[in-house]
């Protein structure tokens, strides 16, 4: 009987295993979240370049039904009505956080790259409207250019991110804004330090870690961007230093390995093999040559004294 | 032995050849069985003509297992093949005369196993016409070219010390005026090498063949341990194993030993060769197997045993699938009844009487060939990478009809050759048997 119980038990389980697996809740307030300007075609424009990049090998492409049906939950197509009956915010929150097969693209697309996507895919609605959030009130005058220039303080060992704005061509720096610091990686960035507040002379410092690598030359591209691009807008500004620990390692493939190709193959396994087969093969010539004299002996004559048969 | 000179009793001599020379000749029970063995053939060359054009989706094999049963069936032709070595190399130069008889089977065997071994392996690949490609663009790192080295090697070997020790047989089949079709004499003729049993030539023989014993040694001891390596230097689990070299090679010595045995209980009922292959050969043979059994359960200990009692995060899932899991049945037949009661039962002497030997060998052969099995798929089934949410066949493998038929194919080609081997040519080196044993010989000293 005990064994009926745990295979019900189990059973019970795995429906909601599955099922857990199955739903994506989303949270009530991102789920009401809202871009702040209107969709424009430029940037559906930019989102279908990144669709191609980054979501087409899953999704394929949109309308045409083509995405990777063989993975499990099948990604579906983005066009399709199970996509489109998510909210603005709904999709922002799954294409940031991911789930199970689709990776979440937090750090590797920015807040604006995800609305462009969104912009692409909803391009396929025609019943779509969108709706914006209002626009937040903030201190800085309507009508000022802002502007970030990242620079690295050698005295202190910190990278400087000064916000300027810039209104009826007088340019004063502004404070009280949160800025983050980011560094490029392979997939994604790195965020340096913590999200820091711009001081009263418009600057923002993170503290830097020297030893973090950069390429051969210690280059390290920086980018510089608000915390509520919401509020402040999409900018961001990036930066090229050479501020990192030079990455001099030499190329994987460049001396003799095990992993690299025939010609720089390790010699004590060049040898080792070749050796070994001509060892054999030699010895096997040799039999191969015995033959031929057994093959010589036949004609000779045998005295009858030494006579086998 | 390259030192001594050889003598013959002639009327031995002569009551042997006569013995081993008659049931040679492709007779009709012969004709009806080669006939039923190509139809079965040409039914499994069909199979694989279809893979062949499809390719190997038409087998059970995925992204995630993509070496099942072909790879498997090769283990287990490669491990039969090297009782060639045991016998004529390890055994034979120990000293040991009892061999004398099934030296030559056992050669067969070895010649027939390595050669349909390469076969199997190109089975396997999915561009088979591409196969040159292995030796034109090899990678000196890569044990797949060793294989392919060690295993070219090992059937040349083997093929040589099938035919130098016959070289005497067949002149003495010709001398004796041996009744036999046309082509058959040209191939006697040819294969005799002229030979006029000048003591001479018996002396080049001697070195030649003394020379490959040595030869074969390590070279089997590479092609098996060459193929563990195709597994282990993975760091999968059930692979990851140091011992896996020494844990092929003995293993390989319990399914020769039973292939042999299984030969010989044919060759001496068919071909009526009790007098020669009698009782007191199967119970020598019996304490062999017993003695590889013995070994090789010692290896399966260590490695089931010590990973089982660490419990190693994969190592345990692994572990469970074999033991208690979907793949226990099969394992635990292995292991039981292919291993472990035959070498305890084989230690009573009636059970290494020909025929309770011969059931033991048919159960140790199925027993082999299945462990195998156990030893190539489950860890496939469990890679290390985080894959999720596959399709289920990508991740459950179910050889298919094609793949089984192909499989069973390879074997009918390793009896096919066999047969024609076991007919064309003496399956007991009449020579070697009616040589007079040398009476001033140190009996104490065994040792080479």
């Amino acid at each position: 009987m005990r064994r009926y119980y745990t295979t019900l038990i189990l059973s019970v389980c795995a429906v909601f295993g599955l099922s857990a697996q199955s739903t994506w809740s989303v949270p009530q307030d991102q789920k009401e979240k809202l871009n702040t300007i209107e969709f424009t075609e430029s940037m559906e424009k930019s989102g279908a370049d990144v669709f191609a990049g980054k979501c087409k090998v899953c999704h394929g492409v949109p309308g045409q039904n083509n995405f990777n049906a063989l993975l499990n939950p099948s990604p579906g197509d983005p066009a399709g009505d199970k996509f489109q009956k998510n909210t603005d915010g709904e999709l922002f929150y799954k294409i940031s956080e991911g789930r199970v097969t689709m990776p979440s693209f937090k750090t590797a697309l920015s807040k604006d790259d995800i609305w462009n996507i969104i912009a692409y895919v909803r391009s396929f609605n025609p019943t779509y409207v969108q709706e914006t959030s209002e626009k937040i009130e903030t201190n800085i005058p309507e009508g000022t250019q802002l502007a970030m220039d990242i620079s690295y303080n050698t005295d202190k060992d910190v990278v400087e991110v000064l916000l300027t704005g810039t209104l009826n061509d007088i340019t004063n720096p502004v404070g009280g804004v949160n800025i983050k610091l980011m560094a490029q990686r392979y997939f994604g960035n790195l965020q340096i330090d913590e999200a820091k507040s711009t001081n009263k002379r418009g600057i923002a410092t993170f503290s830097w870690n020297k030893e973090l690598p950069g390429d051969s030359l210690g280059n390290i591209e920086l980018m510089a961007s608000f915390v509520d691009s919401d509020i402040y807008g999409p900018l961001s500004s990036e930066k090229k230093l050479v501020i990192g620990k030079p990455n001099n390692n030499p190329p994987l493939n460049k001396g003799r390995a095990m992993w690299n190709t025939v010609k720089k193959a390790p010699l004590w396994i060049i040898i080792g093999y070749t050796g070994a087969v001509l060892i054999v093969w030699i010895f096997i010539f040799y039999v191969l040559f015995s033959l031929k004299n057994i093959f010589a002996l036949g004609k000779e004559s045998i005295s009858e004294d030494e006579k086998l048969i | 032995m390259s030192g001594h000179n050889i003598k013959f009793n002639k009327e031995k001599l002569d009551k042997i050849a006569t013995d081993v020379l008659k049931p040679l000749g492709f007779n009709g029970a012969f004709k009806v069985w080669m006939s039923f063995l190509t139809v079965a053939l040409l039914a499994c060359l069909y199979a694989y003509s279809i893979q062949y054009r499809e390719g190997l989706i038409v087998t059970g094999m995925r992204d995630m297992v993509s070496w099942g049963m072909y790879i498997a069936n090769f283990v287990f032709f490669v491990a039969t093949a090297l009782v060639g070595m045991l016998i004529s190399g390890v055994i034979g130069l120990l000293g040991y005369k009892w061999i004398k008889p099934i030296t030559r089977i056992a050669e067969i065997i070895a010649v027939a196993f390595a050669a349909v071994a390469g076969l199997v392996i190109v089975s396997d690949m999915g561009r088979p016409e591409r196969l040159l490609h292995v030796f034109m663009y090899g990678r000196v790192q890569s044990p797949i070219l060793w294989d392919v080295t060690v295993v070219t090697t090992y059937l040349v070997i083997s093929t040589l010390l099938y035919l130098l020790p016959l070289i005497p047989d067949l002149a003495i089949a010709r001398g004796r005026g041996h009744e036999m079709p046309k082509w058959q004499a040209k191939i006697y003729e040819l294969l005799s090498f002229n030979w006029t049993h000048h003591p001479k030539q018996y002396q080049l023989l001697f070195k030649s063949t003394r020379l490959l014993f040595i030869l074969v040694i390590p070279t089997a001891f590479a092609i098996h341990t060459v193929t563990s390596w195709l597994l282990a230097v993975n760091s999968r689990s059930g692979w990851d194993s140091t011992i896996f070299g020494p844990y092929f090679l003995t293993g390989a010595f319990v399914t020769g030993m039973a292939a042999v045995v299984i030969a010989v209980f044919f060759f001496r009922n068919s071909y009526k060769l009790r007098e020669y292959l009698d009782d007191s050969l199967f119970d020598k043979m019996g304490k062999l197997l017993e003695f590889v059994c013995v070994v090789y359960f010692y290896f399966n200990l260590n490695e089931f045993v010590v990973p089982a009692y660490k419990m190693k995060e994969f190592d345990a899932v692994h572990i469970h699938e074999l033991f208690v899991g979907k793949h226990a049945i099969m394992f635990w037949f292995s292991q039981i009844c292919g291993l472990i009661i035959p070498m305890i039962i084989l230690l009573w002497k009636p059970f290494r009487k020909p025929v309770p030997l011969f059931i033991i060998s048919l159960f140790v052969i199925v027993g082999a060939w299945l462990k195998r099995y156990i030893i190539v798929i489950p860890t496939m089934e469990h890679p290390f990478l985080p894959i999720q949410n596959l399709p289920n066949e990508w991740i459950v493998y179910s050889p298919t009809v094609i793949e089984t038929m192909v499989t069973i194919g390879s074997i009918i080609m390793g009896v096919m050759i066999i047969s024609v081997l076991a007919k064309l040519f003496p399956v007991i080196p009449i020579w070697e048997m009616a040589e007079e044993e040398d009476q001033n010989e140190d009996k104490t000293t065994k040792i080479i």
